[in-house]
């Protein structure tokens, strides 16, 4: 067996017998869920009106979509990187005659496994229980939402390498990191959607690589862009992977030098 | 009385000895507390920016939609500068904390909760309270009377009693089971319910927040009581409600004890 | 008063008992099946004021359980305990202000930050004047030779330096009792005797009791008159070391050093056995250590080599107490 889908596997199990850390991800991404979805749904009463020009199907589908994109996109165990590096244990990683990034790719998917399993199952529920109206995509649309979501799991998983590697030059950036960390599920989109911010600071936000993360491909499922504007977000979404991925290699290998001259 | 100067007096020591452990790893520090205030902002920034589309979030106005998001945030800050020390169980119960904890002389509970005192909530406690002063002042002339004022302290303390209680009862679940130190974070992902008013939930929900898991006694309470929307029944209630998990998390609190005494080796 | 009255404490722990298994998991939450599990079998003791005396036994022989009954952390299931003439388990004020229990795995000091931060928080639980707080904190700091460790964090000091911080801590009070669990965990040779000198000066000091478990045999014969012998939960032993070495070790050992080594006749002739060159060993009861010792100066020049040197050994307590346990059986207060 390869030894990437062995280092997923192992992973995997791992992850099964920890139910406790379990059921404690569940609850939160669930409380966030059901805050959110009264809201908008409070908000979206009145079923002639939009939001935002949103439908009330539309932003349904948007909090639920969130939900699903949290599990499936912003999840990352970079961060234990990060704290390894700290600790002086990076060395042992290094060492295997493993691609340290499709290692930790691995574990990652392991993770993203479990989540997207446990979040697709409450979503079904919550849809089912409180009736919610669902928006139905031309599977189009599915597809290319599809696409994007796929470089979004590649961008943030770059994202996050970039940001483990502040390791290398600091023990104490766990605090700075889980601050960076909530201020990209703002700025993507994983609370709620961009528009609802004032003009000035989501134009801003669309010139960084966040919103590509969640906002962009659940509004292409959404089909709330027009082909052009899909055609050039994609584009820009591919720019920013591509970037990122630079950038997380290069990084990391100025980091290791450094890491190795000091002989950690 | 010169029981409880003593205990302040401890309570102020471990305060101290918490802030130069915050200290320590300031830069760390700086990182959590840059984290809560940009959780807060941004939820502010939301909530502020929907009323630019809106005009009431179920019959709410910004002022006081704003109210409920700050008051859970007041709640929430309280508990956790106050007992903060429950989310350190799992260190105190599994590296045999506890039992220096027994064998001093101090009451285990007092020493438990407040092992730790948060002094980064210290700091968001000031933009927080800042903002709250605000959307008070933006309540439409005569909503605010002194007597509602002081129903919202009142309503505000009573809540924290009740995060207190969960709080007890988290640590005795913890104490007693010796597995599940942990659980007290499920409290604070509940809390989160707590954020915007309780009113905008499905009504069994709403009815599960009100008696099961009161999150909606706790947060939702004091801003309709300030508002003029709560009856003197639902006040009842919620003194009631805080009397009594006092009383039964308490008992479970010392249970919990007694059994451990019987059990740990 | 005795600082210590036990009678038949016993001490026994209910183990659920539990298949692996869902199903398991979910029938032990309708009817729990337990084990008995039975640490302490009906211990009876007496201890005195200002007695120093060791507990000692195998791991898992009862010792802790014991040490955490006197301290008031386990309810015993039966029998009586007064320690200091308080039920333990009361946690009465007075009574927590007189002892300290001190576990050589664990510690009370706050990791991050400066032991004198730890100590002010213990001055401030135990209400101590300042006044005596500084008598006694300056006592400990000369004994301990700790005052250079006060202002560092524990993090950042050796495993030594931080055990003497922790009894720092631990007896900032001054306590009557002193409950220690393997004090002397760990730490190297040196530390070790620092810690025991240290708590011999403190007991004449202030006639406080302690008690002490320890796997550390040199703790025990350096420290306390009295053991204390506990296995399997029964109490095998409580008497005087000495008295223990010597109705366990009848025999002494007379090392003979000879100018020249004796042949294997002159050996066997006069009962020796030669262990290298020049020396050779005889075992005698004690009784008649003076006379074998003098019938062999007797023969020194003649039918032996000349003797240079001789010394009669006490078999160390170490090998006694390991003979004791290999033989599995003992007899109580011989």
């Amino acid at each position: 067996m390869n030894k990437y889908a062995h280092v997923f596997l192992t992973s995997l199990k791992q992850q099964l017998e920890r139910r406790a850390s379990w059921i404690m991800e569940r609850v939160r991404s669930l409380t966030l869920i059901l805050s959110l979805y009264f809201l908008w749904n409070s908000l979206l009463s009145d079923p002639t009106k939009g939001f935002l020009g949103y439908s009330h199907s539309q932003m349904m589908t948007y909090v639920l979509g969130l939900a699903l994109l949290r599990a499936l996109v912003i999840t990352s165990r970079a961060f234990e990187l990060t704290w390894e590096i700290a600790q002086g244990r990076l060395s042992h990683l290094l060492m295997r005659p493993m691609d340290l990034f499709a290692y930790q790719l691995s574990l990652d998917l392991s993770d993203k496994a479990v989540r997207v399993a446990s979040a697709a199952l409450e979503v079904a529920v919550l849809a089912y229980i409180f009736d919610a109206p669902l928006f139905v995509a031309h599977p189009a649309s599915a597809l290319l939402a599809g696409v994007s979501v796929t470089l979004s799991v590649l961008l943030y998983f770059f994202i996050g390498l970039c940001m483990a590697s502040s390791g290398f030059w600091s023990s104490e950036s766990v605090g700075f990191l889980w601050a960076a960390g909530l201020l990209i599920e703002f700025a993507s989109g994983a609370f709620f959607p961009l528009d609802v911010l004032p003009d000035t600071l989501a134009h801003a936000l669309r010139l960084l690589p966040f919103p590509y993360l969640v906002y962009f491909p659940l509004n292409v499922y959404l089909e709330r862009f027009s082909d052009a504007e899909i055609a050039q977000g994609l584009i820009l979404q591919s720019f920013w992977v591509v970037g990122c991925w630079l950038a997380a290699r290069w990084i990391w290998r100025i980091g290791i030098k450094s890491y190795q001259a000091e002989g950690g | 009385m010169r029981t409880l100067r003593r205990y302040a007096r401890i309570w102020w020591r471990l305060a101290a000895m918490s802030f130069s452990e915050t200290w320590n790893t300031r830069i760390n520090s700086l990182g959590w507390l840059l984290g809560k205030l940009v959780r807060l902002i941004f939820f502010f920034i939301f909530i502020v920016a929907i009323f630019k589309h809106t005009d009431s979030i179920h019959g709410y106005t910004l002022p006081e939609a704003s109210l409920f998001f700050l008051t859970f945030n007041v709640v929430d800050l309280l508990a956790q500068l106050l007992f903060r020390g429950i989310y350190g169980l799992r260190r105190i119960v599994t590296e045999g904390e506890l039992d220096f904890y027994l064998v001093q002389p101090v009451n285990v509970l007092f020493r438990v909760a407040c092992q730790t005192v948060d002094f980064l909530d210290c700091v968001v406690a000031v933009p927080v309270l800042a903002l709250t002063a605000w959307a008070i002042a933006q309540l439409p002339a005569g909503t605010v009377t002194p007597g509602n004022l002081t129903l919202y302290i009142l309503l505000i303390a009573n809540g924290t009693l009740i995060a207190f209680a969960m709080h007890v009862l988290v640590a005795a679940l913890a104490v007693y089971s010796q597995q599940m130190e942990n659980a007290i974070w499920l409290y604070r992902d509940l809390m989160v319910l707590g954020r915007f008013p309780v009113d905008i939930y499905a009504k069994g929900m709403q009815m599960v927040l009100t008696f099961l898991v009161p999150i909606a006694v706790m947060t939702s309470f004091p801003t309709k009581a300030l508002i003029g929307l709560l009856s003197a029944r639902w006040i009842a209630y919620a003194l009631l409600l805080s009397t009594v998990s006092i009383g039964v998390s308490l008992w479970l609190w010392l249970k919990a004890l007694a059994h451990y005494s019987s059990v740990s080796s | 008063m005795p600082a210590i009255i036990a009678d038949a404490l016993r001490k026994t722990f209910k183990i659920p008992k539990r298949k692996p298994g869902l199903r398991a998991a979910i029938a032990s939450f309708f009817h729990k099946e337990t084990l008995a599990i039975e640490a302490v079998k009906g211990i009876t003791l007496s201890i005195q004021d200002s007695e120093v005396v060791g507990f000692l036994g195998p791991n898992g022989a009862g010792k802790t359980t014991t040490l955490k009954m006197l301290s008031g952390l386990l309810y015993p299931t039966s029998g009586t305990l007064r320690t200091l003439g308080y039920v333990a388990t009361d946690r009465d004020k007075d009574f927590l202000k007189s002892i300290t229990l001190v576990m050589g795995n664990r510690s009370q000091l706050w990791w991050e930050i400066p032991v004198a931060d730890s100590l002010l928080l213990n001055k401030e639980i135990y209400e101590l004047s300042d006044s005596r707080y500084q008598e006694n904190l300056d006592e400990l700091v000369t004994l301990l030779e700790i005052g250079d460790v006060l202002a560092m964090a524990p993090k950042k000091l050796s495993l030594g330096q931080r055990m003497k911080a922790e009894l720092a801590a631990a007896l900032l009070h001054r306590p009557r009792l002193l409950l220690l669990d393997e004090p002397t965990l760990g730490l190297d040779v040196v530390m070790q005797n620092k810690i025991r000198k240290f708590l011999t000066d403190y007991n004449r000091r202030h006639g406080a009791t302690i008690l002490l478990t320890s796997h550390n045999m040199q703790d025990l014969t350096e420290l306390c008159k009295r053991v204390i012998i506990i296995d399997h939960g029964s109490l095998i032993y409580d008497g005087l070391l000495k008295s223990l070495i010597e109705s366990y070790a009848p025999q002494k050992r007379i090392r003979i050093d000879f100018a020249q080594a004796p042949t294997l006749a002159q050996c066997q002739g006069a009962g020796l056995t030669a262990t290298r060159d020049g020396e050779a060993f005889v075992n005698a009861p004690r009784a008649q250590v003076p006379d074998v010792t003098s019938s062999l100066l007797g023969r020194s020049g003649k039918d032996l080599p000349a003797i240079i040197d001789i010394s009669i050994d006490e078999p160390s307590a170490e090998d006694v107490i390991r003979t004791i346990f290999a033989q599995g059986n003992l007899r109580t207060r011989p």
